[in-house]
């Protein structure tokens, strides 16, 4: 118990989860001054800074989090840090989709399928998450928000364009509940929680600047 | 210190892919971006200029969230203490941290103008290129590396980086989303005044770019400042600037919140001031016209609009000129006799549509009470949820004679009538008619079809 609390402390996961609960709480403000300002209420996409932005604030935070500030001595410890990587890890992610769930559902969502902004968000969420901990793998975890912000601003580039596949990544209209959107999200995230969970994130691209 | 903070940086790592990102993003994104040189292949410098602008709209941020990262550099090193004790003032050192990161990504956007504009150079018939906007995307661009650094030095932490850059592209996203919500803050983001849906050859473009350089480059010298006096050295002389530069920003926001100049609501009725240019014209059965930044689309467009009208040549009342104009309500018609010439706004085969609709109405630019037509129950009972102003009661006849224009030349007969099946019904009753008994329907009643007195019922 004392080993995961100092292991959660080193990866300031009480700040994390601070961070992650003000950033949701700005998504919200922020929607709720565009949707209170509209005759559309949550429609044309009132909703792209709770399902793109709030999404994307949470998997930047998640990334970085996972910065250990011991570097590679820590790999030497006796206890395996798989558990305790994947403990942190999966809590912040979850602790980020309730608080952006309970963010979004203070609003009225209205349409056929009301729950599909739910399902992007959290489409959404897993995949940019997953990312940013490919990308701390891979460049470090100081740098692993680059990856998710870069698909971000991909998404909104092309929200407009309709028929494109990431334009449907940021717009709740196109694939709510679409298989393959999820499939991808889902092993994104196995992929990045696994690299991470396994090896832990690289340090030294991310310290070289 | 510059050579080694360059040397060094993060930001000059990504710039190849910061460029190349940017790049397809231009040619490929819907919004700010390459529109008609995507789609149509059609160059224009108004065009070139704002995408080139808008790129800060991605960079800029990146590098916001990089300048913050950089920023925390000494504190994580644990090198603060140690730098204290240098002989040089800490703004020196600050201040080449600061052109680590600006540079790579100021070299970027020299990159990406020259990828854009050289293009544009060699295959743009008419106009020039936007100085205006090049130094604003430039100066909002120093602006971004300068805010996202002192972001880091005063909230320093490793979540800084990515909220500062996730702030700051919200920050230029939010007061373009504001205008739909009537709230005219524009000017606040230096991707605003660039057309949303292609490039608008037909209007001057906004005048804002000394207010936003004002703006911008205030905001800029501020953060720096602020830098400086964190770091502590020269107080008098950073605050001094920090004053000035506050001056300079407050002045370039309150003569931008003052011009008349400002963003045209979409809808408003109201429409920038017409520029002047000399139309490209090509003879034919309707004399076609462009304007000259669209001069490579004047043969495909002259042709379509030809194969639209062919079974009209030699009606009296038939337009003698098809002419593109500004697709806006209520715009400027280029000196054209409104009673002489059909209107259309995108040249090419997209002008075959409009050529369809515009032969058969006089009026349909100029409609009585064209922009109160708002769908009855009536109509929406009839025709489902999108019944347009063209199946309003007068017009219903040119929708399908206009249909069936469309229709003969290889276009769709359902463009605007496919929510209406009775209108479909008719367009094919209309084609199936032999053609001399159409083209002598076509001679007497034509006049009164293009001037809205031709009902359904008076259709053979």
């Amino acid at each position: 118990m004392r080993l995961a609390g100092l292991y959660l402390r080193s990866r300031r996961v009480g700040r994390a989860f601070l961070t992650l609960g003000i950033s949701a709480v700005v998504a919200w403000a922020l929607t709720w001054f565009l949707v209170s300002q509209t005759p559309y209420g949550v429609r044309h996409g009132g909703l792209t800074m709770m399902l793109v932005f709030g999404a994307l604030a949470a998997a930047c935070v998640i990334g970085v989090s996972a910065h250990s500030p011991f570097g590679d001595a820590e790999r030497a410890v006796a206890r395996p840090l798989s558990p305790l990587r994947f403990s942190q890890l999966a809590g912040s992610i979850l602790w980020a989709a309730l608080a952006l769930c309970a963010a979004l559902l203070t609003f009225d969502l209205e349409g056929a399928r009301p729950e599909y902004p739910l399902y992007v968000l959290l489409r959404n969420l897993a995949f940019l998450s997953g990312i940013a901990l490919v990308t701390a793998r891979i460049a470090g975890a100081r740098l692993s928000w680059i990856a998710p912000f870069v698909f971000a601003l991909a998404y909104l580039t092309f929200m407009g364009s309709g028929s494109d596949v990431l334009a449907a990544w940021a717009n709740r209209s196109y694939h709510g509940l679409h298989g393959p959107s999820w499939l991808a999200a889902l092993a994104i995230l196995a992929i990045g929680l696994g690299l991470v969970c396994y090896f832990g994130t690289r340090e030294r691209v991310g310290e070289a600047g | 210190m510059l050579r080694i903070e360059t040397r060094r940086s993060v930001a000059l790592l990504l710039s190849p892919l910061i460029l190349l990102a940017a790049w397809w993003m231009a040619y490929n994104g819907m919004y700010g971006t390459m529109y008609e040189a995507s789609w149509t292949g059609v160059y224009i410098w108004e065009e070139t200029s704002s995408t080139l602008k808008d790129s800060v709209l991605q960079i800029g941020p990146l590098v916001a969230g990089l300048s913050a990262w950089a920023a925390g550099r000494n504190r994580r090193r644990g090198m603060d203490d140690l730098l204290s004790t240098t002989a040089r003032p800490s703004a020196s050192r600050d201040l080449a941290t600061w052109a680590g990161a600006a540079l790579p990504a100021v070299a970027v956007y020299l990159l990406l103008a020259v990828l854009l504009g050289v293009p544009t150079a060699l295959e743009a018939t008419w106009g020039a290129p936007l100085p205006g906007y090049f130094l604003v995307g430039l100066v909002a661009l120093l602006m971004d590396s300068a805010l996202g650094l002192a972001a880091g030095y005063y909230l320093p932490g490793r979540f800084t980086a990515p909220l500062a850059a996730v702030a700051l592209y919200i920050a230029h996203l939010l007061p373009m989303g504001m205008v739909d919500l009537g709230i005219n803050y524009t000017f606040l983001s230096p991707a605003a005044y660039s057309n949303l849906t292609g490039a608008d050859v037909f209007s001057e473009p906004a005048r804002l770019a000394i207010q936003q350089l004002l703006l911008f480059g205030g905001l800029c010298g501020v953060a720096l400042c602020a830098v400086a006096l964190k770091g502590g050295g020269a107080r008098k002389t950073a605050r001094i600037a920090l004053a000035a530069s506050g001056a300079v920003s407050a002045a370039g926001f309150a003569t931008a919140l003052s011009t008349e100049d400002l963003y045209v609501f979409p809808g408003s009725g109201d429409y920038p001031k017409a520029v002047a240019y000399e139309p490209v014209c090509r003879e034919g059965g309707i004399t076609v016209c462009v304007h000259p930044a669209y001069e490579k689309l004047l043969p495909e467009t002259a042709r379509a609009v030809n194969e639209v009208a062919e079974p009209l040549v030699g009606i009296p009342a038939v337009p003698k000129y098809a002419v593109q104009s500004s697709p806006a309500p209520g715009a400027a018609t280029g000196g054209f006799d409104p009673d002489e010439a059909v209107f259309f706004g995108y040249a090419g085969k997209l002008a075959m549509d409009e050529v369809a609709d515009g032969i058969v109405d006089s009026n349909l630019y100029d409609h009585p009470g064209h922009e109160d037509l708002q769908p009855t129950q009536e109509d929406l009972r009839r025709c489902g949820k999108f019944p347009r102003k063209y199946l309003h009661p007068d017009v219903e006849a040119q929708t399908v004679v206009g249909g069936w224009l469309r229709m003969r030349a290889g276009g769709s007969r359902s463009v605007y009538t496919g929510e209406c099946p009775n209108a479909d019904k008719l367009v094919d009753r209309f084609a199936a008619l032999g053609p001399t008994e159409r083209r002598a329907w076509l001679e007497k009643n034509f006049a009164g079809l293009r001037a809205g007195k031709v009902t359904l019922k008076d259709l053979p």
